[in-house]
């Protein structure tokens, strides 16, 4: 449950909220239950065509010939598509604000294929055996070229060039040195490091690797595309990015923005692998060829292989500290293998530092990212965004620094963390794709979380005892934060009109991926208008119907579009006020909204009387009003997270026994969502930390396409979360709230880092701590200690 | 008489007979989405991997992705379509689910809930373990599960409350 | 394709003597995956839940004279030997049903049951089959593996006549199983290991995994330990996952027999059960942290074996 604290902002605290900071049911969650019709491949479409990919065997090869000619003429087959005949459209597959800042550097087909699992032609036919089987006929003759599989070695002089074609580019400013496979650059220094770093009494630093991991939505990624009866584009697709999969569509099939209708119906999950544009332009273009409905899903092992992916990291952090335990200098430098192509590598890498440095205050931080091409999978979007990456050694080795300093980690936290009236010369320095924009933060809890989850997994009780049986216990703690919201990038949009019974319609481009949204948006039109949640009827997602919307991502969700929804919901509110001050003649300044009537000045006009009179008596006319919202700031929401771990020193199997995490998001616009957030994040993380990984043998190939072999955690591989709401009032935030979907996702690694040491004395610097490595560590300290 | 394959199965599919002339070959799973209609049951990854699919068999939850639609002739088939009564009143399951929070993208949502009624139906009680164990198949990438177990145990509540009230009607 | 359900045995050894490609599927767990990644293609499928085999019975052996033929070596046919009580168990019994079997007095088939349930899921536990887990092949096989600790019989139906060979004999290999054209799998007798009042006796399933449970195992161990009078005299250790078939540690369970399971032996057993583990490495583990296993196992056990008879 929400536990209040004392040190909450005066005044809007004081508010008294019906509908919203309630834990009020989800609004789609009796059909969920009950299996209605809902998500993209429950709605069959007649005289459907099945599409299929074929994909490349090889990491790296040149296309020399292709021939569909026998798949064309197989029975059955209606379109085959390669890159000899559809437009050569150079784009970027991350669903991103125009103008985009990843590379374009990807073609719906082209004459090489850079990873396993790359794109060679697709074809619509009429069973899904039919179109497997075209596949298979499709000639197609590869030159070989030398992979590059090592991520370090990307930049050699001499090393495979894999975006060697003239025609791959970038359109903001950013550094973009195909030749040398760098798909994307940053680097900055505040202050000085050296000075810092000389200035300081102990030095800490250290490599880290995270690792290739996938989203695993439950739902793999799946589209069907149709003519409607004008002979427009509908598509109907699973996913984060209405708006821009129209847009990225119409680039790739050479046809106009109004010609596609894209509709998102629920989906089964995202965390950012639906934030990019996989399927969409293969199935529209097959659509448009043959003038039939088509359907492509990914099967799990497409799912895992020709999707997206976290990019793994090798990141070299430098920390210094003077003896008080103040922070003289903080220096990051990552190599971020985005893979094939370069979808989100600037960005991504741009998070690991904008989403980790500015946590702690020092007058010295240093920057620098490359990310680099490798022919592997690709890397792309994914809850965290960076920010996990990042968050894996900053966490590390402020555990590490704890212990050189003989201070407790909270202490050292408590000491260095930024706080509500401060900033960041981080901020400034980093955005995405563009220099960011300055921000002084207006609300943080993180003290508050330090303590309340000390408190609940009885920190300074409990650490330090690890027990002497074979079985070693340990906890570990990691603090963090993230951000709201891009700011002066992002745009979200609301409409809502009023009609007579007095129930709203409430349109947003905003896109529910499984997180609630719709319900926390109707929760917010719901509390300004004063009607019962079941008043509020939404719609999201369609890009004839509702307003703009860069869709669900970079926890946006709540605190941009939540806002347009609040702004549009007051200028409805005016207009009610205004109508009812003109029926009963009053002035509307003396009015207001209160249990879904207007009262004041000695009247009260229920809203169905409002919303009669001004469709059918007097002057009519739609009440309706929409707003957009575009933010100044990306106020993070903080966390702390602390795990409990026990550790088999026999097999090196790690067991997580609790785990804590305190979060503050700001107003929690429905409790019981971002608990589910949290919970949701917290075991995606845990599983990242310890099983997850991507297999590959020599050639670059996955071995592990399956959930036997890449094993995400089920309900017996931890208990129950425990999730503490920390309130704090964002004031740029509707009713005070912040983000929550993504922070959490960022602690689970080095947490459990950091508990394993306080079990067993060993430092894991290398994501998953699978049981093999652990028990190596075990040994190869036993070793140096001789015993 | 030489022994002929089979060419129709005859399967209880939510309380209806249904003779199915279908390849029994087929998956029970495409049985259910493509020749009935019965979208509810959902497929995560086709290798039984994920639950996405379980349907219950005699009241026994299963993956009907590995399920051939032959080996089900004279069985009971229970999906999620079934599972509410008639009358439209969820079933106690299904009212845990939406009362926890337990639903997120809902993707797992019909597997994981019919787990849960066989759960229910086949033990009197079950501590947290026990629940995890069980429920240990359906895989859920949103929630952390947290809210899912929770949803169990609320749902042996809500049941013990029907039972509770069912006697005291009795006794009236 | 053509799709058979049988309703006696007889039927099911006709229709595979005519349709030598036949596939024959239990509970379809592997062989619908198998098809859909076409490894496996079968024109006919014969399935065989429809013949009666899923259901297990305890037979005392008081007027049963049942023969043990073995076949593959040379003098196949005149091996033959008389079998005790046990319990003879249907080739399409679930995962689910065998872990019921209850086994109060430690007479062995309770270890078949604590492996049984941990194959897989409540959904695979409510398809896989005793006979599917067998004809697979895989070494990884959690309830094969206390089959093999229990020296468990197979009982093979087919053109020639019925006949039951030893486990050892069936296995043969990864994906491979001593079984003829037309023959398949009707059943496993489970023999009653008996023992005295005065004993005790610790018999487990344990698996070592990426995770806690619903893995396949990167190194299992079936075992069961009688102690009677602080000596073993019962010591069986069948190993999963670290051989091309799940296998005995012959020679740790001779060590072990007729002595006290002091820490030195238990360590010295461990050893032995190590050296006789033949892995390989894959995508799941190393060879050496396999065998690693294997010791970590035996050592478990052994250890808490050795406390059960204080």
């Amino acid at each position: 449950m929400t536990n209040k604290v004392d040190n909450r902002q005066a005044a809007p605290w004081t508010e008294d909220w019906n509908v919203v900071n309630r834990p009020v049911e989800k609004i789609d969650s009796l059909g969920l239950a009950t299996g209605v019709p809902a998500f993209t491949d429950d709605e069959t479409f007649k005289d459907m065509l099945y599409g299929a990919i074929l994909t490349s065997p090889h990491a790296h090869a040149r296309i020399r010939r292709i021939d569909v000619s026998k798949a064309e003429a197989l029975a059955g087959v209606h379109a085959v598509l390669f890159h000899g005949n559809v437009p050569r459209v150079p784009h970027t597959t991350a669903g991103q604000s125009y103008p985009e800042p990843s590379a374009y550097d990807t073609f719906m087909f082209d004459n090489k294929v850079r990873y396993v699992g790359d794109r060679v032609a697709a074809v619509a036919a009429e069973t899904p055996e039919r179109a497997l089987e075209a596949c298979r006929l499709i000639e197609v003759e590869y030159e070989e070229l030398e992979p590059l599989l090592d991520p370090r070695r990307a930049m050699e002089p001499g090393a495979p060039v894999i975006h060697d074609e003239p025609d791959a580019t970038v359109i903001i400013p950013m550094d973009y040195d195909p030749k040398r496979n760098l798909a994307a650059h940053v680097d900055f220094e505040i202050g000085s490091i050296e000075q810092g770093l000389a200035e300081a009494d102990v030095h800490l630093e250290g490599e880290f690797e995270t690792q290739y991991a996938q989203h695993c939505p439950i739902e793999p990624h799946i589209t069907i595309s149709y003519l409607d009866e004008r002979g427009r584009v509908v598509i109907r697709t699973s996913t984060q990015v209405p708006f821009h999969v129209r847009r990225i569509v119409a680039a790739c099939c050479q046809i106009p923005v109004g010609r596609i209708r894209v509709i998102k119906p629920r989906i089964g999950g995202g965390f950012g692998v639906k934030q990019e544009i996989l399927l969409e332009d293969v199935c529209a273009m097959l659509t448009l060829r043959t003038g039939r409905p088509v359907k492509i899903e990914y099967s799990r092992s497409e799912e895992f292989v020709s999707s997206r992916t976290r990019h793994p990291s090798i990141i070299q952090l430098d920390l210094g500290l003077k003896r008080t335990g103040e922070m003289t200098a903080i220096k990051m430098d990552v190599l971020l293998n985005t893979g094939a192509y370069g979808s989100h590598a600037l960005t991504v890498g741009s998070n690991c530092g904008a989403k980790v440095l500015p946590l702690y205050r020092s007058p010295n931080v240093a920057f620098n990212l490359n990310g680099v091409y490798t022919n592997l999978p690709v890397g792309g979007a994914y809850r965290g965004y960076g920010a996990t990456q990042a968050s894996f050694p900053m966490e590390c080795l402020m555990d590490e620094a704890a212990e050189a300093l003989g201070m407790d980690p909270i202490d050292l936290r408590l000491k260095n963390h930024i706080t509500t009236g401060q900033t960041s010369d981080v901020f400034k320095a980093l955005g995405e794709g563009r220099p960011g924009v300055e921000m002084i933060i207006g609300s943080c809890g993180l003290d508050e979380c330090l303590k309340q989850g000390a408190d609940a997994i009885s920190w300074r009780e409990r650490r330090g005892k690890p027990g002497d049986g074979p079985i070693r216990r340990g906890l570990g703690l990691a603090a963090l934060m993230q951000g709201s919201s891009i700011p002066e990038i992002d745009m979200g949009a609301a409409f809502i009109k009023m009609n007579e019974d007095g129930s709203f319609n409430l349109l947003v481009g905003a896109t529910d991926l499984g997180t609630g949204s719709d319900t926390v948006l109707a929760q917010i039109a719901a509390e300004v208008l004063t009607v019962d949640l079941d008043r509020i009827v939404v719609k999201s997602s369609d890009t004839d119907i509702t307003p703009f919307d860069v869709g669900a991502y970079a926890s946006s969700t709540t605190y941009l579009s939540g806002m347009a929804v609040k702004k549009a919901a007051a200028r409805v509110r005016r207009q009610i006020l205004e109508v009812a001050a003109k029926m009963k003649n009053k002035d509307p300044d003396d009015l207001s909204l209160k249990d879904g009537a207007v009262v004041g000045a000695g009247i009260e006009v229920p809203l169905w009387q409002v919303g009669t009179h001004s469709l059918y008596k007097e002057d009519q006319f739609q009440i309706a009003a929409t707003a957009s919202h575009v933010t100044h700031k990306s106020p993070p929401p903080f966390a702390a997270h602390f795990a409990e771990v026990a550790v088999d020193t026999e097999t090196g199997h790690v067991q997580v026994v609790r785990y804590v995490a305190a979060v503050d998001c700001g107003t929690a616009i429905n409790p019981q969502l971002a608990e589910g957030q949290t919970e949701g994040a917290v075991l995606n993380g845990i599983s990242y930390a310890l099983t997850e990984q991507y297999l590959f043998d020599s050639a670059g190939r996955m071995k592990n396409p399956h959930f036997r072999d890449y094993k995400i955690f089920s309900t017996v591989d931890l208990p129950s979360i425990e999730t503490i709401l920390v309130p704090t009032y964002e004031p740029t935030g509707p009713y005070g709230a912040k983000s929550v979907s993504e922070i959490s996702i960022n602690g689970p690694a080095p947490a459990i880092a950091n508990a394993i040491y306080d079990a067993v004395g060993v430092r894991l610097r290398t994501i998953p701590f699978t049981p093999d490595k652990v028990l190596a560590a075990i040994e190869a300290q036993r070793k140096s200690h001789g015993t | 008489m030489q022994p002929k394959p089979i060419e129709e199965v005859t399967v209880t599919i939510n309380g209806r007979k249904e003779r199915l002339a279908v390849d029994p070959a087929k998956r029970l799973l495409d049985v259910l989405r493509e020749d009935l209609g019965l979208t509810g049951t959902k497929e995560g990854c086709g290798k039984g991997e994920c639950g996405a699919c379980t349907v219950l068999i005699d009241g026994r939850p299963v993956n009907s992705c590995l399920v051939l639609v032959g080996s089900v002739d004279g069985h009971e088939v229970l999906t999620i379509e079934g599972l509410a009564q008639p009358d439209a009143a969820m079933h106690p399951v299904q009212q845990a689910f939406v009362e926890q929070g337990a639903i997120q993208c809902g993707f797992c949502t019909p597997g994981a809930v019919l787990t849960a009624v066989s759960l229910v139906d086949s033990q009197p009680a079950a501590d947290e373990e026990a629940i995890r164990r069980y429920m240990a198949g359906n895989l859920c990438r949103c929630t952390g599960y947290t809210k899912i177990v929770s949803a169990v145990k609320t749902a042996y509540e809500i049941l013990s409350e029907r039972k509770g009230a069912g006697r005291r009607k009795k006794e009236c | 394709m053509e799709y058979y359900r049988p309703t006696s045995v007889e039927d099911a050894v006709q229709i595979l003597g005519r349709s030598p490609g036949a596939a024959c599927m239990a509970g379809g767990t592997d062989l619908v995956v198998a098809m859909r990644s076409h490894k496996r293609g079968p024109h006919a499928i014969v399935d065989l839940s429809g013949l009666g085999l899923d259901t297990w019975i305890f037979d005392d052996a008081s007027n049963r004279p049942a023969k043990v033929k073995t076949q593959g070596t040379k003098k196949a046919g005149n091996d033959e030997q008389r079998l005790g009580p046990g319990w003879r168990i249907g080739a399409t019994v679930t995962m689910a049903v065998l872990k019921t079997l209850e086994d109060e007095d430690n007479l062995g088939v309770g270890l078949l049951a604590d492996a049984a349930s941990q194959v897989g899921a409540t959904q695979i536990q409510n398809r896989a089959t005793a006979g599917g887990n067998l004809c697979n092949g895989s070494p990884a096989a959690d309830a094969v593996c206390a089959m093999v600790a229990l020296d468990a019989l197979i009982e093979i139906a087919g053109p020639t006549g019925a006949e039951t060979m030893p486990i050892g004999k069936f296995l043969l290999g990864p994906g491979r199983v001593n079984l003829e054209p037309g023959q398949f799998l009707t059943g496993i007798f489970v023999p009653a290991h008996d023992m005295k009042k005065s004993s005790v006796a610790l018999q487990e399933y344990r698996k070592v995994g990426s995770r806690t449970s619903l893995v396949i195992a990167v190194a299992g161990l079936a075992a069961r330990t009688v102690l009677d009078k602080g000596k073993v005299v019962e010591s069986r250790l069948a190993l999963s996952s670290v051989a091309p078939t799940c296998i005995r540690a012959t020679e740790a369970e001779a060590y072990l027999t007729g002595g006290p399971l002091s820490p030195d032996r238990i360590r010295e057993a461990s050893h032995l059960a190590r050296e006789e583990a033949r892995p390989i490495t894959d995508l799941r583990a190393t060879d050496q942290y396999r065998k690693e296993m294997v010791s970590a196992l035996v050592t478990d056990h052994l250890t808490r074996a050795a406390a059960l008879a204080q």
